[in-house]
């Protein structure tokens, strides 16, 4: 699932890191988020959209095909 | 108390249960090898597994213990155990480790009930300890090897 973590990230001038203390996840974890390797859980979703003061919609983009 | 607190005590609270029953089941085995040395089985087993507990028990407590009166420390340990991401990683890992370890079994039945019959060789003395090892290890190593695989794909 595409999605626009590292564009939000970026344009609050947060690292990596600091948005995985804010999210209270790795920093693995976003790291992977914005290779677009993992789907987070609605949950993570819900909180990283809040976190960035951004609808879930407009941060992950979901698409037909993104089953897994 | 906030969750992570909540969820730190919790663990404390389980190492010192372990270490506890560790040390009790290690009394008992002092206690009965000096009231009856005569016992019809190597009560050793009883002193080894008291060690098991126990060390499982110390081993928790040195994890979990000095992040207690650390915050950031807590911190740290909290988001690398429960981490969605690591949580998901372990969860496939303990499942294609289940699976190594239940076709393990199920050859090693197999095995025992041919061995019944003669068709195959008794399962017991060395090729008993050899079997037993392989199965205890094989599935250790599939669980490991997983976690490395799906942490370098996703």
């Amino acid at each position: 699932m595409k999605n626009r973590l590292e564009e939000q990230r970026t344009s609050r001038g947060w690292t990596q890191q600091e948005l995985a203390d804010r999210a209270e996840v790795s920093r693995q974890t976003i790291i992977s988020l914005e290779r677009g390797r993992y789907n987070p859980s609605i949950l993570l979703a819900f909180r990283l959209a809040r976190l960035l003061g951004t609808q879930i919609e407009d941060l992950f983009l979901y698409e037909d095909g993104d089953h897994d | 108390m906030t969750d992570r607190t909540s969820w730190l005590r919790t663990r404390v609270r389980v190492g010192w249960l372990l270490l506890a029953c560790g040390i009790l089941v290690f009394a008992a085995w002092l206690v009965l090898k000096r009231a009856n040395p005569d016992f019809p089985w190597d009560l050793r087993i009883l002193g080894g597994i008291g060690i098991g507990i126990g060390a499982a028990g110390a081993g928790t407590l040195v994890r979990y213990l000095p992040a207690m009166s650390n915050d950031e420390l807590a911190r740290r340990l909290v988001v690398a155990e429960l981490d969605e991401r690591g949580v998901l990683i372990r969860r496939r890992a303990g499942e294609r480790a289940y699976w190594a370890s239940a076709i393990l079994v199920f050859v090693g039945l197999m095995w025992a009930s041919f061995a019944s019959k003669g068709d195959l060789p008794a399962l017991e003395g060395d090729l008993l300890w050899n079997c037993l090892v392989i199965a205890l290890a094989v599935p250790f190593f599939v669980y490991i090897g997983s976690v490395i695989v799906d942490e370098s794909r996703t």
